[in-house]
């Protein structure tokens, strides 16, 4: 698949609409985002941040509305192999090593098992390698799952929460991943409750209340029609 | 050639959680020795009654110490969420549950290992009986039981009550098939000829349940 280029929106999300029951935890949200860019996604709890997150990986279906990265329509596999997410959970067993995990989600993005060195030197998480993933702190935890995410060399990452329960260093670490990756070329949607961990950092900003988006800097907001605000 | 890596890499995964765990191994093993030691207690150990019932107490234990095996088939993936991490993949379904069948039938393959010998001495089974027969008819029951019940307990990961609806669910659909491991075993140890018929008819509940289960896979291991 190309990579995606750097002037056309990479990730396109028109009248994007959620409910869960009878509750819409997500309202009719429209954005682009071009490739290469680092957003940051702001909110109160509830606002919708983690659903958003969601459809975007693929983990859930949106109730209407459409996502396509690129040319892909969100939640196919080629989509998937371009998408990487980090949950609130590792999604590594905490049974296994991280090595063992790494190797294990390796094969399942049909990457060889020597993209597990790599991706933990990204993350600068090399020492993690041979221990379990039960006997990690959280800061180590984000690195090990940072690196599942990093494995398959996705085009979008997508980051819930990547800064929370993290120590000054850890947070510094990570800053500076993020920029590196940005900087290569990934385009990055972090949510966070601490927008200052992200200044400096974000190139734009999304703010959702209520399920409704009510900033997109940088992400072109469009109309629901489908037409850009300009 | 992709697939046959995931499906590989999913079984390797899953003998090596249950072989650090125990989780299954224990349990399966604890209630397959509970039931026959407890029927050896309630029969005499005579050939002939052996010859006569001897299938049914089998596949009992079997069963029930398949269904511990079966139910943690996608239990396993609740720790850490990894079920998620599974399903975000690109990761064709059917790979990944050709790998959770292979993981299931080996887990309960090897209890049955350890349980055959027992019961032959438990039950006063002769040693002339056709053992490879014996042999086969289990290898393709667990087969049965093995494929069905992992794909039910991919269906019921989510449910409330899945403890209580994985035999609900399996047990009714598996009849054929027990139904065959059953006769299939009582003709072997009565020594009353071949089960050619019943053999057929396992080996075909196998095709179609196998067929059926990677067919639907995608169904069943789907977002929500």
């Amino acid at each position: 698949m190309p990579p995606p280029t750097a002037s056309l929106p990479f990730l396109r999300c028109q009248r994007l609409t959620r409910f869960y029951g009878v509750f819409p935890a997500l309202r009719e949200v429209s954005f682009e985002l071009p490739a290469g860019c680092l957003v940051g996604l702001y909110g109160p709890n509830g606002a919708g941040k983690s659903t958003l997150l969601h459809l975007l990986a693929g983990v859930r279906r949106p109730s209407s509305g459409s996502v396509r990265l690129g040319d892909e329509p969100a939640g196919t596999r080629a989509a998937r192999q371009r998408t990487g997410y980090l949950a609130h959970d590792s999604l590594l067993h905490p049974h296994l090593s991280v090595a063992e995990n790494l190797a294990y989600y390796a094969a399942l993005y049909d990457r060889p098992s020597s993209a597990v060195t790599v991706a933990l030197a990204q993350t600068r998480g090399e020492k993690l390698a041979g221990l379990k993933v039960g006997e990690l702190s959280q800061g180590m935890r984000q690195k090990a799952a940072l690196a599942r995410c990093l494995l398959h060399a996705p085009q979008l990452l997508l980051l819930d929460e990547p800064f929370a329960s993290l120590d000054r260093q850890t947070v510094l670490e990570l800053q500076q991943t993020l920029a590196t990756l940005r900087d290569g070329g990934m385009t990055i949607l972090a949510s966070t409750h601490t927008p200052q961990l992200l200044e400096g950092l974000a190139d734009g900003v999304m703010v959702l209340e209520r399920g409704r988006l009510q900033q997109c800097e940088l992400g072109l907001p469009i109309a629901p029609q489908g037409v850009p605000h300009g | 050639m992709a697939d046959f890596r995931i499906a590989w890499a999913t079984f390797a995964r899953d003998l090596r959680l249950e072989l650090r765990t125990r989780e299954s191994l224990n349990a399966m093993l604890f209630y397959a020795l509970l039931v026959v030691v407890i029927f050896s207690f309630a029969f005499e150990s005579e050939a002939e009654l052996t010859a006569r019932v001897g299938g049914g107490l089998l596949w009992v234990a079997f069963l029930f110490a398949g269904l511990v095996a079966l139910d943690r088939a996608f239990v396993r993936e609740l720790p850490g969420d990894t079920l998620t991490g599974l399903l975000l993949s690109p990761a064709p379904r059917a790979a990944l549950m050709a790998g959770k069948f292979a993981s299931s039938f080996i887990l309960m393959l090897a209890i049955e290992t350890v349980l055959l010998p027992l019961f032959a001495v438990l039950f006063n089974v002769s040693p002339a009986v056709h053992w490879s027969g014996i042999v086969l008819t289990v290898v393709l029951g667990t087969w049965a039981l093995a494929v069905t019940g992992t794909y039910f307990s991919a269906m019921s990961i989510h449910t409330r009550h899945r403890a209580l609806l994985l035999p609900l669910l399996l047990l009714p659909v598996v009849i054929p098939a027990v139904i065959s491991m059953v006769q299939a075993t009582q003709v072997f140890l009565g020594r009353s000829g071949v089960a050619d018929y019943w053999w057929k008819l396992l080996f075909g509940f196998d095709v179609v349940f196998t067929t059926l289960g990677l067919l639907l896979a995608d169904i069943v291991l789907d977002v929500d």
